[in-house]
C-alpha cells in the first residue's frame, strides 16, 4: 500500500470506530465492570429490554465522580443511569447534578421493602456492601480468629499480619476504632474524630497496610499475605467460592449501598426511571445476589432466595442487627470554616500517617 | 547555513507548539484559573499549600523519590545500554523487547506479580530463606524499598531506550582510534566514549525524572504507609473531593517545582539545548580533550560525577586485565535484564492457571483463560479500538516531535529552553487535573466520546516523550554528515530522509514505542473524555481487575507481551 492509500484505510477505519456503535434512542446505562457488569446485564438488563421492549445500551465501565460533576456543568450528558457510592450520590445531590426519583411509579409493597436510608430523593440502592472482619483459617488456628474489633485490636492474643482501610471515598476506618473502643453501635456516629485517632495510635505499628481499594484487600487476602483486616463481604465471599480459607464476622461490621442514580440533563428521563424502578425490585435483585452473593436492600428481595444464601448476607434480619449504616451525611456536612467531615479527616490523616 | 533553512530550521517547532497550544494550554489556563480561583482572584489555594506542614513534606519526599529512582536508573541503565548496543544484530533487537517488557505489562497485574514476589512467603524471602541468608522474612513489601523496587523497575526502560539510541548512532572507530593513540580504556571511555552519550543519559534522566514525579499507584501499592506521593494527594482532591482548585494549584506548583530542578541540576535543559548548539558551531565536541570532558562532567552534574566515580572504582583497578572488567559488566547487564523481565515471567506464568484467581504458582494449568478473552466481545473490541488511537496518535506524535526536536537541536532557536519545558510540561500535570481541563475544552468543541478526541487527548503526554527522546538522538547526531550530503548537492529534503532519519532511527523506534504504550495504556484522562460507545482495553483490564482476581488480566498482558517478538522478523526483513 501506497502511504496515501494508508493513511485513507486507516482514516476510514477510525471514523468506523467513531459512529454508529449503539442505536442513537437506547438507554444509556453505565453498568459498571468485569463480572459485576455481567450480573448486572443478566439480572436487570435483559429482562428490562424483555418486559419493556426499551433497547439498553450498557456501557461496561464506571463514572467517574468528577466526570459526572463536569457532564452535567458543561451540558454534555450522554448517559441516563449510572451506579454511584452513597457519598458520592449525597455531594453530586447537593451539587444539583440529579434528576429526583420518581417514587409514584413504585409498587407499594417495594416501597415498603426499602428502607428510608436507601430510598433517598436522587437515588435507589442497588446493592449493599458491607465492611466486614475476615480473617485466614489456615494460617490463624482456632481460638486466634478475631471475632471482633476488639479482638482485632487485640495484639497480645490475637497475633497476625494486619490491614485496614484509607480514608478514601468518604469512609476510613476510624468508625471500626470506635468499635474496638466500646462505643456503642448506635452512637458511632457523629464520628468522635480524636478519640477514634488515640485509638488508631494503638493499632498504627502493627498495620502492615492501609489499603485504597476493595480489590486490593480481596488481593491481599488472595494471596495470603494478610492474616486478619477490613474487607468488603462479597469480595469475600468471591474469595470463599474460589476455595479460599478466608472467614469473616458481621459483627461490628459497617453497611453502606451503592445506588441507581439519573443525571440532570439525561435524554431519556422516563426511560431511565423505568429502568431503576425494574432494577430495584426484590425479585430482580434476588437474581442479582444468587450470581453475585451481594446483598439485597429490597427486603422482599429475601422472598426469593434460599435460606443458606439469605443467611450470608449482611441485610438478612440476624445478621444487620449486629451491624450499624455508615452516615454518608455526616462525612459530606460542611463546617463553618467551609470544610466537610471528609476533608478534615483527610487532612488530618495524611499528617497523622506520614509521621 | 543560508537564512532561508536556518529560518525553516526554526520554523519546523511551530506545528507542535500550535499543537499543544490548542489541546494542552487552553485547557490548562481552566486549570491554572481554577487554581486562583478566577474569576475572584485570589492566592488562598497557594496559601493553603505553602502553610501545611505536611503538603510541603510530603512535596520534598515526591522529589526525593524521583531523584533517588532516577539515580538507580542511571546506575543501572547505562550499563544495560552500552551492552546492549555492544550485542550481535540478531539478538539484539530481542533483548531491547526484554527491556521494555515493563511497560507491556498491565499496571495492575505487574503490581500483583511484584505482591508475590516480595512478600513474606513470597519468592524472594522463600528463597532467601531456603537458602539459609536470613532466618525470618525480610519486609520487602509495603516498605521504601518495595515502592522504589517498583518504580525503578517501571521507569528504568525509560532510562536505556534514549542512551542506547545515541550509542547505537556512534561511530565504533573513535573508540578504536582513542586506543590505537594510546589511550587506555579509562581514558578512551572517559575522554571519548562517556561525553557522546552524555545527550541520551541527559534524555533519559529527564524522563525517569518526569515520569517519577508522577507516581502514585506504584508507590500507594508496594511502598510503606508513609510512603505518600503528591500526586496520590492531588488524585485525591479531584477524585474524591472536588476540589479541583486546589489540587490544580498543587498542580502548578508541581510543575513550577520540576522547571526549578531542572534548572538547578547541573545544565539540565539548558545545558541540553544549549549543548545542541554548541555541537552545531563546529565539530570540535568531537575531538573531546580532558577538559571538554571536565565541562561535559559538569554540565551534567551529580549524574555524571557519580557515574565517573563508579568508572574509577570499577576501572581502575582492572584496568589491566581488561576481560575480568567485561565479564563484570556482562554479568552486572544481564542481572539488570533479569530484573527487568522477572515480574513479566511470573504474569506469563500465571496467565496458563487452571483455576479461578491468580496465583502462584498455578495449582493447575490451562488455556481457559486466553480463550475467556477471545469469547468476550467487549474486551476484543476494546482491544481494536486501543490499538488504533494509540497508532494514530503516536503517528502524530512522530510527526509533531521529530520536526520539534530538530528544531530545538538544529535551530538556533532563541529561549529553546523555555520551548522544551513547554513540550515537557504535559508530563509532570498529574493526568487527573489535565483531565478535568480537557473535559471542559472537549466538551465545548463537541468531541467527547469520539476517537478522535480521545487519541487527540493521549498526544500531548506522547508528544514529550518523543521530543526528550529525539532531541537527545538528534544532539548526538554528527552534523558534519548533514553538510557533506548539502555540499555534494542534496536537497534539504532529501538530506532529510536519506541521511538524517536513517541516522537516528533507533532513537525514532525508541520514541514511537514510548509514545504507543503511552497512549495505549492512559487510562485516566481517557476515562473523563471516552463516552457512551467508546471503550479502550485499559478501562476494560482496569474494571475486571476492580471485581475480581481474573487470571484473564495476566493473559491479556502476555498477548501484549509476546506481540512484539512475533512482529520482530517482519520488521528486522526489511
Amino acid at each position: 500500500m501506497k502511504p496515501s492509500l494508508r493513511a485513507a484505510a486507516l482514516a476510514a477505519s477510525l471514523v468506523g470506530l467513531s459512529v454508529g456503535q449503539a442505536p442513537a434512542q437506547a438507554l444509556n446505562v453505565f453498568v459498571s465492570g468485569g463480572a459485576f457488569a455481567d450480573a448486572v446485564i443478566e439480572a436487570f438488563v435483559k429482562p428490562f429490554e424483555a418486559e419493556t421492549g426499551i433497547t439498553v445500551n450498557a456501557v461496561k465501565s464506571e463514572m467517574p465522580f468528577p466526570k459526572w460533576s463536569l457532564a452535567v456543568e458543561t451540558n454534555t450528558v450522554d448517559f441516563d443511569v449510572a451506579l454511584t457510592s452513597l457519598g458520592f450520590g449525597l455531594q453530586l445531590w447537593q451539587a444539583g447534578a440529579m434528576t429526583p426519583i420518581d417514587y409514584s411509579i413504585y409498587d407499594a409493597k417495594e416501597l415498603e421493602g426499602l428502607a428510608p436510608q436507601f430510598r433517598p430523593e436522587w437515588g435507589v440502592a442497588a446493592i449493599v456492601n458491607g465492611l466486614v472482619l475476615a480473617y485466614n483459617t489456615e494460617t490463624l488456628p482456632e481460638g486466634k480468629r478475631p471475632q471482633s474489633w476488639a479482638d482485632f485490636w487485640n495484639v497480645e492474643d490475637f497475633p497476625g499480619t494486619r490491614t485496614l482501610m484509607v480514608p478514601y471515598i468518604g469512609t476510613s476506618s476510624l468508625p471500626e476504632a470506635l468499635v474496638a473502643d466500646g462505643v456503642p453501635l448506635d452512637q458511632i456516629y457523629p464520628l468522635d474524630v480524636d478519640r477514634a485517632f488515640r485509638k488508631l495510635d494503638e493499632i498504627k505499628p502493627h498495620i502492615r497496610k492501609w489499603w485504597e481499594s476493595a480489590s486490593e484487600a480481596q488481593q491481599m487476602f488472595n494471596a495470603g499475605i494478610v492474616d486478619m483486616g477490613l474487607s468488603f463481604d462479597g469480595r469475600i465471599v468471591a474469595l470463599q467460592k474460589a476455595g479460599k480459607p478466608i472467614a469473616f464476622t458481621f459483627n461490628g461490621a459497617r453497611y453502606y449501598a451503592s445506588y441507581w442514580a439519573i443525571p440532570k440533563g439525561a435524554a431519556h428521563v422516563t426511560e431511565a426511571q423505568r429502568f431503576v424502578e425494574f432494577a430495584t425490585r426484590g425479585a430482580n435483585q434476588a437474581t442479582m445476589t444468587k450470581i453475585m452473593g451481594y446483598s439485597p436492600p429490597n427486603r422482599t428481595a429475601f422472598e426469593h432466595l434460599p435460606a443458606d444464601l439469605a443467611s450470608s448476607l449482611i441485610t438478612a434480619p440476624d445478621n444487620i442487627k449486629m451491624a450499624y449504616p455508615m452516615d454518608a451525611g455526616w462525612y459530606a456536612a460542611v463546617g463553618p470554616d467551609g470544610k466537610s467531615n471528609s476533608e478534615r479527616i483527610l487532612e488530618r490523616w495524611q499528617e497523622w500517617i506520614i509521621k | 547555513m543560508d537564512t532561508t533553512s536556518s529560518r525553516l530550521n526554526k520554523a519546523m517547532i511551530l506545528p507542535a507548539l500550535l499543537f499543544l497550544l490548542i489541546l494542552f494550554y487552553f485547557p490548562l489556563a481552566f486549570i491554572a484559573g481554577l487554581s486562583v480561583n478566577a474569576p475572584n482572584l485570589s492566592a488562598a489555594n497557594y496559601e493553603r499549600f505553602l502553610a501545611n506542614e505536611t503538603m510541603l513534606r510530603v512535596g520534598l519526599r515526591t522529589f526525593l523519590y524521583a531523584g533517588l529512582v532516577t539515580v538507580t536508573c542511571r546506575v543501572l541503565g547505562y550499563p544495560l545500554a552500552v551492552f546492549l548496543s555492544r550485542m550481535a544484530k540478531a539478538g539484539r533487537s530481542y533483548l531491547l523487547v526484554c527491556v521494555i517488557l515493563p511497560y507491556l505489562t498491565s499496571l495492575l497485574v505487574r503490581t500483583y506479580a511484584w505482591m508475590i514476589l516480595l512478600s513474606d512467603h513470597g519468592l524472594i524471602n522463600s528463597a532467601l530463606l531456603g537458602v539459609g541468608i536470613i532466618d525470618r522474612p525480610l519486609p520487602l513489601l509495603y516498605s521504601t524499598f518495595g515502592a522504589l523496587v517498583g518504580m525503578v523497575h517501571l521507569v528504568l526502560p525509560a532510562m536505556v531506550l534514549p542512551i542506547y539510541a545515541v550509542v547505537h548512532g556512534m561511530n565504533p572507530e573513535q573508540m578504536r582510534a582513542a586506543k590505537a593513540l594510546g589511550g587506555g580504556p579509562l581514558r578512551s571511555f572517559l575522554e571519548v566514549f562517556l561525553p557522546q552519550t552524555l545527550p541520551g543519559v541527559r534524555a533519559g534522566c529527564i524522563l525517569v525524572f518526569a515520569i517519577s514525579l508522577g507516581f502514585y499507584i506504584t508507590p500507594a501499592a508496594l511502598g510503606s504507609p508513609r510512603d505518600l506521593m503528591l500526586s496520590n494527594i492531588i488524585a485525591k482532591l479531584v477524585e474524591s473531593l472536588l476540589d479541583f482548585g486546589y489540587a490544580s494549584a498543587i498542580s502548578v506548583i508541581l510543575l513550577a517545582a520540576t522547571i526549578i530542578v531542572y534548572a538547578f541540576l547541573g545544565g539540565g535543559l539548558g545545558g541540553m539545548v544549549k549543548g545542541g548548539a554548541q555541537g552545531s558551531s563546529g565539530g570540535e565536541r568531537r575531538a573531546s580533550l580532558p577538559s571538554r570532558m571536565a565541562k561535559a562532567v559538569g554540565n551534567a552534574g551529580p549524574m555524571a560525577g557519580l557515574q565517573r566515580w563508579l568508572w574509577d572504582r570499577n576501572i581502575g583497578r582492572s584496568a589491566r586485565h581488561a576481560l575480568p572488567f567485561h565479564v563484570l559488566w556482562y554479568a552486572f547487564s544481564i542481572l539488570t535484564l533479569l530484573f527487568l523481565i522477572l515480574p513479566s515471567v511470573v504474569v506469563v506464568i500465571m496467565s496458563f492457571t487452571g483455576e479461578d484467581t491468580l496465583g502462584f504458582p498455578p495449582e493447575s494449568w490451562s488455556l481457559r483463560w486466553y480463550k475467556t478473552f477471545f469469547a468476550n466481545r467487549t474486551m476484543t473490541n476494546a482491544a481494536i479500538t486501543s490499538f488504533w488511537i494509540a497508532i494514530s496518535s503516536s503517528l502524530l506524535a512522530l510527526f509533531l516531535g521529530i520536526t520539534a526536536s530538530y528544531a530545538l537541536v538544529r535551530g538556533n532557536i532563541r529561549g529553546s529552553q523555555f520551548l522544551y519545558t513547554l513540550i515537557l510540561a504535559p508530563m509532570i500535570i498529574p493526568s487527573v487535573v489535565a483531565a478535568v481541563g480537557i473535559y471542559k475544552v472537549f466538551a465545548a468543541w463537541g468531541i467527547i466520546g469520539s476517537v478522535p478526541g480521545v487519541l487527540l487527548a493521549h498526544t500531548p503526554g506522547s508528544l514529550a516523550y518523543v521530543v526528550i527522546i529525539l532531541s537527545g538522538t538528534f544532539m548526538g547526531l554528527d552534523r558534519r554528515l548533514e553538510m557533506a550530503s548539502a555540499s555534494l548537492g542534496a536537497s534539504r529534503l532529501r538530506t532529510m530522509f536519506r541521511v538524517v532519519l536513517p541516522l537516528v532511527a533507533p532513537g525514532i523506534l525508541a520514541a514511537g514505542i514510548f509514545s504507543f504504550i503511552h497512549s495505549f495504556d492512559e487510562i485516566v484522562i481517557t476515562s473523563f473524555v471516552a463516552g457512551v460507545t467508546l471503550q479502550t482495553l485499559p478501562q476494560q483490564i482496569w474494571l475486571i481487575i476492580q471485581y475480581q482476581i481474573d487470571p484473564q488480566i495476566a493473559a491479556v498482558s502476555t498477548m501484549i507481551m509476546i506481540l512484539p517478538f512475533i512482529a520482530l522478523p517482519f520488521f528486522r526483513r526489511r
